[in-house]
């Protein structure tokens, strides 16, 4: 019936014209959006990913958010009996929010500048690698299931058995929290909330060697219960039930049997402003919208917490923000804590190259009794920025 | 790795291999193949499998040649048996050293798949000239084409040497060939796209969830998106490698025949996944007749065995081979029985869940969760339906994806099939061109 040689030369050809359409689009958009040769290879290569994220970030902003989309999530939340969405975030979460993860070539090259500062300190080291919100609650890929092939499980387990110092574990701590239906994350954010950040405390000081504090001696202040984090759209607020931000605030006749710790934070901008305070938390962040920002302030590449703490220890801690909400407990054992984001000082590097210097010198990695990492397992994959640890050494 | 449908491979692989060989003399052609292949092989799979491969090909065309010369039947059987443990046992032993424990997919590494599909074709040919039913090949060219050709290296189809070893020296392209190859490739691609992603969207967003309280028709209605994505993901895999077989002048066996609702299980493994168990029942068990009950037995465990190191020789593969294998040995008793002959469509419906149920076996989630699934699949959860905003939205797409299905077997059931709509086969071209470029488009936005 359809014998038609013309017919098929055409349909071959046209066949070939897509493919060779699509190889010409893919080539075109790299040389017009990037600027050098080597961009235009690397945009080239990532071409596939690149049209994809454009594509979803379409889809999410114009068709998910979209009002009768909306008003159907809200009739079919209202038919399941639940005036608000909560119940439901920790399976949305698995699709809202996959997490890029790093790949084993990209952990080897941070393990290996890792190991190069390493071998340069006689400070007492330990490495913790925070769970992702995807990996708690992820289900059968999360982190309380014992699936020997989870991706993000075998991840962890090649980043800690490539490194020499000690690895602080939060499995069991996370485990028993977890049965008793306590929420580590924020609900619309992927950080971990106070709680989250008490409980990593503890199994810190505990594989440090310190007596942790126990909860009953903070009083827990909650500063503002309209936190609103970036896992959601804007659009979405009106069917979410904000977060709240909570601070632990130390009772400290409990504590140290006096009555007040000094502290005192200097946060080094990347334009070399210094900003002190003399507490942990910025009060002036709970009018922003970002108030989770009240735990340590506004991320930047350096920040020195000093305290008057006497026979305390001085710690360096390579975190990338994480460790904010973190600090609150830690800043109570030691006297000096130095926070470094070394994603910021990678990007305001040559802002910073006066300082970093004057930095080194005065402060030698030796003088350092310990030195924490703590990373989340996502933020691996960028080893670029643990170049810039040859600074500390 | 999702290679066949990899932009890179569609857009800059796939046009330049088929063109060059269009327009090459016939003695480059293999050369040519080859090259390319081994490109794709070095981009699939780290450069420590290609090489032991290429070791384990080099090992068998010499033992080939030395039971070709031989005159000693005594030593040439050694000689093939060393062989075929050789690389038996190199094939366990480098999944448990050399592979990554890493599974991307919850069914399938493609990377062991590979593996295996290069030894069985090395097996094939050193049986088949042990057999003398195919003469040696003296060209190291045209054996390492037949070995590493790349259209076949995901899913198969499994070759059997001595009914293809023709196609290496006479072949021929032409409009038409090249025509069929590019629907073939174009409805493959789409059934991966289409279908096998989609429902491996569906699938991965059910087996995220905390599975040990995970509602019933939640769990029937994962598994069930996870069988139709693996059946699609075979189907189009299969249809891409004819496809591009074809493309360049080969003519491969299909090896999908029907997907679903069979009238036995085992119709399931003979129309579904067909030629691994030709293949098995050429090499493994190559004996035919009447045999007794036991020697059966054997028959059928030895091909589960093989079929589970086919699928990547993991704990739960065997483990669902073996439940395979006792539903096969079991139906055998009961095919007799008058309930079978009557009730067919109800012993469809019945063959369709002993399926879920293997499948659900068959899934990389290890096998304490596999069965903590398929006790939620039967209650033990409690609960009966998810009603988050996300579950109804993917059982709409679901739905959706199901209607394209029956739509399309309806379509060319009812109307390409009839005289009357012949009329419809003059726009058969357009409408694959715009089912291509659709897929293009929507493989281009899933992440």
């Amino acid at each position: 019936m359809y014998e038609n040689g013309s017919k098929q030369r055409l349909f071959i050809i046209s066949f070939f014209t897509i493919l060779f359409c699509f190889f010409f689009l893919a080539f075109g958009l790299a040389i017009k959006h990037s600027s050098n040769f080597k961009m235009k290879i690397k945009s080239f290569v990532n071409f596939e990913s690149g049209f994809k994220i454009m594509v979803k970030n379409r889809l999410q902003n114009e068709i998910v958010s979209s009002k009768p989309v909306r008003f159907l999530k809200f009739i079919m939340t209202g038919l399941a009996g639940k005036s608000f969405m909560n119940d439901v975030y920790r399976k949305e979460n698995t699709l809202l929010k996959i997490p890029v993860l790093p790949d084993k070539l990209q952990i080897q090259k941070c393990c290996e500048e890792v190991t190069k500062f390493c071998d340069k300190t006689s400070a007492v080291i330990y490495f913790l690698l925070l769970p992702t919100k995807f990996q708690v609650n992820g289900g059968l890929s999360g982190f309380f299931y014992d699936n020997s092939n989870t991706y993000e499980r075998k991840l962890n387990q090649f980043f800690c058995s490539n490194l020499s110092g000690k690895v602080i574990k939060l499995y069991d701590d996370f485990f028993s929290a977890y049965f008793e239906d306590v929420d580590f994350f924020y609900r619309t954010d992927n950080s971990l909330n106070s709680f989250g950040n008490f409980i990593v405390y503890r199994s810190i000081a505990k594989q440090m060697g310190i007596s942790p504090f126990y909860f009953n001696w903070f009083k827990v202040h909650t500063v503002s219960s309209e936190f609103y984090g970036n896992l959601f759209n804007n659009n979405f607020k009106s069917l979410i039930r904000p977060d709240t931000v909570d601070l632990f605030e130390p009772i400290y006749e409990e504590l140290f049997g006096f009555e007040n710790l000094k502290f005192k934070v200097m946060q080094i901008s990347p334009n070399l402003n210094v900003r002190e305070r003399n507490s942990i938390f910025d009060y002036s962040k709970i009018s922003c919208s970002d108030k989770n920002r009240v735990l340590f302030g506004d991320s930047a590449p350096i920040k020195i917490v000093e305290t008057n703490l006497e026979n305390g220890e001085n710690m360096l801690i390579f975190s990338d923000g994480s460790a904010d909400g973190l600090i609150q407990f830690l800043s109570l054992h030691y006297k000096k804590l130095i926070v470094v984001d070394l994603e910021q000082i990678q990007l305001n590097y040559w802002m910073l190259f006066d300082f970093l210097t004057r930095f080194r010198l005065e402060h030698k990695i030796k003088n350092f009794d310990r030195v924490l990492f703590l990373y989340e397992i996502e933020s691996l994959s960028d080893s670029k920025k643990f170049k810039q640890l040859s600074w500390f050494c | 790795m999702e290679t066949f449908s990899n932009s890179y491979f569609v857009f800059l692989t796939l046009p330049f291999v088929v063109l060059i060989d269009l327009f090459l003399k016939p003695k480059w052609k293999n050369g040519v193949i080859l090259l390319f292949s081994f490109l794709f092989l070095f981009w699939v799979c780290s450069y420590k499998i290609v090489f032991l491969l290429l070791i384990v090909s080099i090992f068998t065309q010499l033992s080939a040649f030395f039971i070709c010369k031989s005159q000693n039947s005594r030593f040439k059987f050694f000689i093939c048996m060393f062989n075929i443990f050789f690389i038996l046992a190199l094939t366990i032993f480098s999944f448990q050293l050399i592979f990554s424990k890493f599974f991307l997919n919850l069914f399938f590494d493609f990377e062991r798949i590979l593996f295996v599909l290069i030894c069985m074709a090395n097996i094939s040919y050193l049986v088949d000239v042990y057999r003398k039913h195919a003469s040696f090949q003296k060209s190291l060219l045209k054996f390492l084409t037949y070995v590493f050709m790349f259209p076949k290296l995901l899913m198969g189809p499994v070759l059997i040497y001595y009914k293809f070893n023709r196609q290496l020296t006479y072949r021929k392209t032409n409009i038409e060939m090249l025509s069929s190859g590019i629907e073939l490739f174009i409805v493959g691609f789409a059934k991966k796209i289409l279908f096998a992603n989609e429902f491996y969207e569906i699938y991965c967003f059910v087996i995220n969830q905390t599975i040990s309280s995970l509602p019933v028709l939640t769990a029937w209605f994962g598994i069930f998106s996870g069988f139709l994505s693996f059946l699609f993901n075979f189907s189009g895999y299969s249809d891409m490698a004819v496809g591009v077989g074809k493309m360049l002048g080969f003519q491969f066996p299909a090896n999908v025949k029907k997907l679903f609702f069979v009238d036995r299980v085992s119709d399931f493994f003979k129309q579904f996944n067909y030629l691994p168990v030709v293949y098995f029942k050429n090499y493994i068990f190559p004996w035919s007749g009447r045999f007794g009950f036991y020697v059966r037995l054997i028959k059928l465990f030895l091909i589960g065995f093989f079929m589970a190191l086919f699928f990547g020789g993991r704990v739960e593969c065997f483990i669902a081979s073996a439940y395979f294998v006792l539903f096969l040995i079991l139906e055998k008793f009961l095919v007799k029985l008058y309930f079978f002959k009557v009730f067919k469509n109800v012993v469809k419906f019945f063959n369709l869940i002993i399926l879920l149920i293997g499948m659900v076996l068959f899934q990389n989630c290890g096998v304490l969760n596999n069965l903590t699934y398929l006790g939620m699949m039967f209650g033990m959860s409690g609960f009966l339906i998810d009603f988050s905003f996300v579950f109804w939205i993917l059982f709409v797409k679901f739905l959706i994806l199901i209607f394209v299905l029956l739509f399309c077997r309806f379509f060319k059931r009812k109307f390409l099939q009839k005289k009357m709509f012949s009329f419809l086969l003059y726009f058969k071209h357009l409408g694959l061109i715009i089912l291509f470029l659709f897929s293009i488009l929507l493989n281009l936005s899933q992440i």
